[in-house]
């Protein structure tokens, strides 16, 4: 199944303020990352996506086979911040989002949507949990309860805003397993400030600074623009905060003989400095702070 | 499902159930406040009507009438020689002075059983008069008019006697209608509102998944208004019941005093049921409001504040100015159904609760139309 998703010229504007700047885009089956900082104009141009809110300019569409489709219902989305119903148990909260999401006929099923709740919350490792209350459940696990809905319906289009705050490592590795299994058959989009959640299961990354998007290519070929930028540098302490204020620094992290200090820069900088293979993490302080 | 998790997620609260338990108690504290010399008094009374009214329940008979006029002969007697108190044939102490009171009410009572179809007979034939009355021959409407009397008073007799006093009660009270609207003004505020300020509204993405849930949150609403409605309602009738037994629940509408000129030849019941249907129109006229105020506020704050000044407003329209097209008279809808008086709606005459009614019913559609509006938006 061919999906496609266009976005034509989209501008958005609050009051003197550019959200979003004549971005254009053209997404098909895969995961797509957007990275960007905070402001960037991320979340603004996933609601403009998903309709929360109007663009002042430009369109988008989104086609199947060819066929164009009223986007809005081939969308599953998490929001950034998602609020549930914390009276309900999982089950309920599922069985009501499916009620609004599907439509009567599909629903009419009592037992056939019970078997759809229960595979939703297995895929979402939620299942042990279907009886509890969402008032009890860890950021986490309503995390996951806010993916487990936004599935609902089988989605050409998954809009997904920062999924993984709140996941602890071995949820966040069933979580990046989970949305690579789906993105064959669909376009997923996922924004996110955690980087290492996309280097590996993204198709392309795209990034978004000021409401402009810089870039959008696969993660290999924006870290060749880099590898010959990324340096590594062993220091003692002392001389950590020279080297932080001189350039644009990616990591730090303590060695057995003192500490080691990764730099993006043009040039070598100064000092026993060495060539390392880059990183995203690398790129976005490459895209935010050297460009 | 859908509307069943719709109906616990907005409604089946705990605060809502505390506070609807609370306004219901309230409720029958001030009934019982209103009534409590009432009740003191009628509860002596009723007692002492319920002791004679085995004597002539049911089938209105010469013999019953004969002797409740007998025991009210013998009342008298002893109490003009002074007599306060004696004891029956079964050991109860009878006491003259609220003998003669209640046997009066009673007879009184009956009096006007009895004689109802001639009353009404009195009425059918005036009007054949004024229908054969040489100087009414052009006036169409009013031989209309006096034919339509005579087709609704014809054949009118009331064939038992029965305790319909707590009736004429009920249909009076709307202090419940007060509380019932306190209630329903607080989850009705919060049905959309609560989705914006929460952002949870957010995860309802398409119009199609929007019209789903507003459709889900509109007749878990409306369930709400019923089941309120008829709560408070049964609370009433339970209420009046306890200060004035009410049986006779078939005898015709017009065994009732209040309603001995009503257009309607219906019986007790049916008439409950029409009084409710009236007043559940109002709430549902009110409910309507409560949401579309909901449905365009961003804040529970606001939304609530403007329903309740929304809900005062209309109280006081109501209780200052007499508008026709306010459906919050259907609220007090018992002085309506009093008379033979109607109303016209373009070419047609009806009868003053029927031209409420569709005026009430034509105010609901356009603010459904808003309510549509609304919900584009929301």
């Amino acid at each position: 199944m061919n999906n496609e998703l266009i976005l034509s010229n989209i501008t958005k504007k609050y009051g003197d303020l550019v959200a979003v700047n004549n971005v254009s885009l053209q997404l098909t089956n895969g995961v797509y990352g957007l990275l960007g900082a905070n402001g960037a104009g991320k979340s603004t141009l996933i609601k403009i996506i998903v309709g929360l809110e109007k663009e002042n300019s430009g369109k988008v569409e989104f086609f199947n086979n060819g066929n164009k489709f009223n986007i809005l219902s081939q969308i599953g989305y998490l929001p950034q911040y998602p609020v549930f119903y914390s009276k309900f148990t999982a089950k309920e909260f599922l069985k009501y989002m499916v009620g609004i999401k599907c439509n009567d006929k599909k629903t009419n099923n009592k037992k056939a949507i019970s078997e759809y709740i229960d595979e939703l919350l297995n895929l979402t490792n939620l299942y042990e949990f279907k009886n509890s209350k969402i008032a009890t459940f860890s950021g986490g696990m309503k995390q996951r309860l806010g993916i487990a809905q936004a599935l609902i319906n089988n989605p050409k289009l998954l809009i997904l805003d920062e999924p993984t705050s709140g996941l602890d490592l071995k949820e966040r590795i069933h979580f990046r397993n989970l949305i690579s299994s789906m993105s064959m058959e669909r376009i997923i989009i996922l924004a996110t400030h955690i980087v290492s959640d996309i280097e590996f299961i993204a198709k392309e990354i795209i990034m978004i600074k000021k409401g402009f998007i810089l870039k959008k290519d696969t993660a290999e070929t924006l870290l060749n623009e880099i590898k010959e930028m990324t340096w590594e540098i062993n220091l003692t302490y002392r001389d950590i905060k020279r080297y932080t204020s001189l350039y644009p620094v990616s990591n730090i992290y303590e060695t057995q003989c003192g500490y080691t200090i990764k730099i993006i820069s043009k040039e070598k900088p100064i000092g026993d400095s060495y060539l390392v293979k880059p990183n995203l993490d690398d790129y976005c302080i490459y895209c935010f702070e050297v460009k | 499902m859908g509307i069943f998790l719709e109906f616990k997620k907005s409604f089946l609260r705990p605060s809502i159930i505390i506070i609807t338990f609370i306004l219901i108690l309230l409720n029958v504290l001030v009934f019982v406040e209103e009534y409590a010399y009432a009740t003191r008094r009628s509860i002596q009374t009723r007692d002492e009507y319920m002791y004679f009214y085995p004597i002539v329940k049911g089938k209105i008979e010469r013999e019953k009438v004969n002797e409740l006029l007998n025991l009210e002969k013998e009342n008298l007697q002893k109490y003009n020689q002074g007599i306060v108190s004696y004891e029956d044939e079964k050991g109860n102490l009878l006491y003259t002075h609220a003998n003669r009171i209640t046997l009066e009410t009673m007879i009184e009572d009956l009096q006007y059983t009895y004689f109802y179809p001639l009353k009404i007979d009195g009425i059918i034939n005036k009007a054949k008069l004024n229908i054969e009355d040489p100087n009414l021959v052009n006036y169409t409407n009013e031989k209309k008019k006096n034919q339509k009397i005579i087709d609704a008073y014809s054949n009118r007799y009331i064939k038992k006697f029965g305790l319909t006093r707590g009736y004429e009660l009920l249909f009076n009270y709307k202090i419940s209608s007060f509380f019932l609207l306190l209630v329903l003004v607080l989850p009705l505020s919060t049905l959309f509102a609560e989705e914006k300020e929460s952002n949870r509204y957010q995860i309802l993405v398409g119009q199609e998944t929007k019209s789903r849930c507003i459709k889900h949150k509109l007749i878990a609403a409306y369930i709400f208004i019923f089941i309120l409605s008829i709560s408070f309602y049964i609370i009433d009738i339970l209420c009046f019941n306890h200060i004035w037994a009410m049986n006779a629940l078939f005898n015709p509408i017009y065994s009732l005093k209040l309603y001995q000129n009503t257009f309607l030849n219906i019986n007790i019941f049916a008439f409950i049921v029409i009084n409710f249907l009236f007043m559940f129109v109002a709430y549902c006229f009110m409910g309507l409001i409560f949401i579309i105020t909901s449905l365009n506020t961003k804040k529970v704050s606001t939304s609530l504040g403007i329903n309740y000044i929304v809900l005062i407003f209309i109280i006081g329209l109501t209780d200052f100015v007499k508008i026709s097209f306010n459906p919050f008279n259907l609220l007090v809808n018992k002085d309506m159904f009093k008379m033979f008086s109607a109303k016209k709606i373009l070419f047609y005459t009806v009868y003053e609760p029927w031209y409420y009614l569709v005026l009430s019913l034509f105010c609901i559609v356009l603010l459904m139309g808003v309510l549509r509006r609304s919900a584009k938006k929301w």
